[in-house]
């Protein structure tokens, strides 16, 4: 077996590398972790998909409730899933304090579904003036989730085009 | 219904509510108060007119105004959170700052 002494200038670029290589993983960690709030396309699918589910009950509502429990309950379960989901996620608190308050039970939204059952129908004029404002606060939290891609994206894309 | 009298009470009356209940912060917290009011002036004067003439219940009057102060509550979070994205957009660039300037030094 042969021994071959390194170079010193092969062995200081490889010192080189491995430091640079540290500092890198160090600060791209940082940088992740420092990411204000990431986008979720699911969050960004699932607000849709609640406030169509929203805005056509509330459409419905001129007919008897009895006729659309069914539909109620899946909205209830899907409102009560997307704000545990958001529970779930770190570095996410505006999206779950809008989540929490469109939840909570004395929100327009659920005070709505229990006029509904009481009254058993609500009226035409009712429903084309709530249906409007409801789906105004839906679209807001799709738009706040859709500026998380610019933000945290193009803040990715320009710090890997850096490496 | 004289709507502008109306108005112009319900605007007093919040004014002092947001005066008791903040104190020194109540001018910043009038101020957003105050602007809510106003762009809810229209909706307010239409459902008004609406109940007055027996085409929505109390129940759904309650309701509509209820939806509005919920809107306030999302728009206002929307308000933060926006900025805080763009907060953190700025602290990302002082980061890839920060790493370029590193990595050419070394």
């Amino acid at each position: 077996m042969t021994s071959r002494a390194i170079p010193v200038n092969t062995f200081r670029e490889s010192m080189f590398k491995s430091l640079k290589y540290n500092i890198l993983t160090a600060l791209t960690s940082i940088f992740v972790l420092s990411c204000a709030s990431i986008y979720d396309h699911y969050t960004f699918t699932e607000t849709l998909n609640t406030k169509v589910q929203v805005e056509r009950l509330i459409l419905n509502s001129k007919e008897p409730f009895a006729d659309h429990r069914t539909e109620v309950d899946a909205l209830k379960n899907q409102m009560q899933k997307m704000m545990l989901y958001e529970q779930s996620k770190n570095k996410n608190q505006i999206t779950q304090k809008m989540w929490n308050y469109m939840n909570r039970e004395d929100s327009a939204i659920q005070d709505f579904l229990r006029t509904w059952e009481a009254q058993g129908t609500m009226s035409e004029v009712f429903t084309e003036e709530f249906s409007p404002q409801i789906t105004k606060a839906f679209d807001l939290m799709v738009d706040y989730e859709s500026k998380k891609t610019k933000a945290s994206e193009n803040a990715i894309l320009s710090f890997i085009n850096n490496l | 219904m004289d709507f502008e009298k109306l108005y112009k009470e319900l605007k007093t009356e919040i004014g002092s509510m947001i005066k008791d209940k903040f104190g020194e912060e109540s001018q910043a917290i009038s101020d957003e108060v105050s602007g809510f009011v106003d762009d809810s002036k229209d909706k307010l004067k239409r459902w008004a007119k609406l109940f007055a003439e027996g085409h929505i219940s109390k129940e759904e009057l309650n309701l509509l105004l209820k939806s509005q102060k919920d809107l306030f509550v999302i728009q206002s979070l929307h308000k933060a959170g926006v900025s805080k994205i763009a907060l953190g957009h700025f602290k990302n660039k002082i980061v890839t700052l920060i790493f370029t300037k590193l990595i050419a030094f070394i």
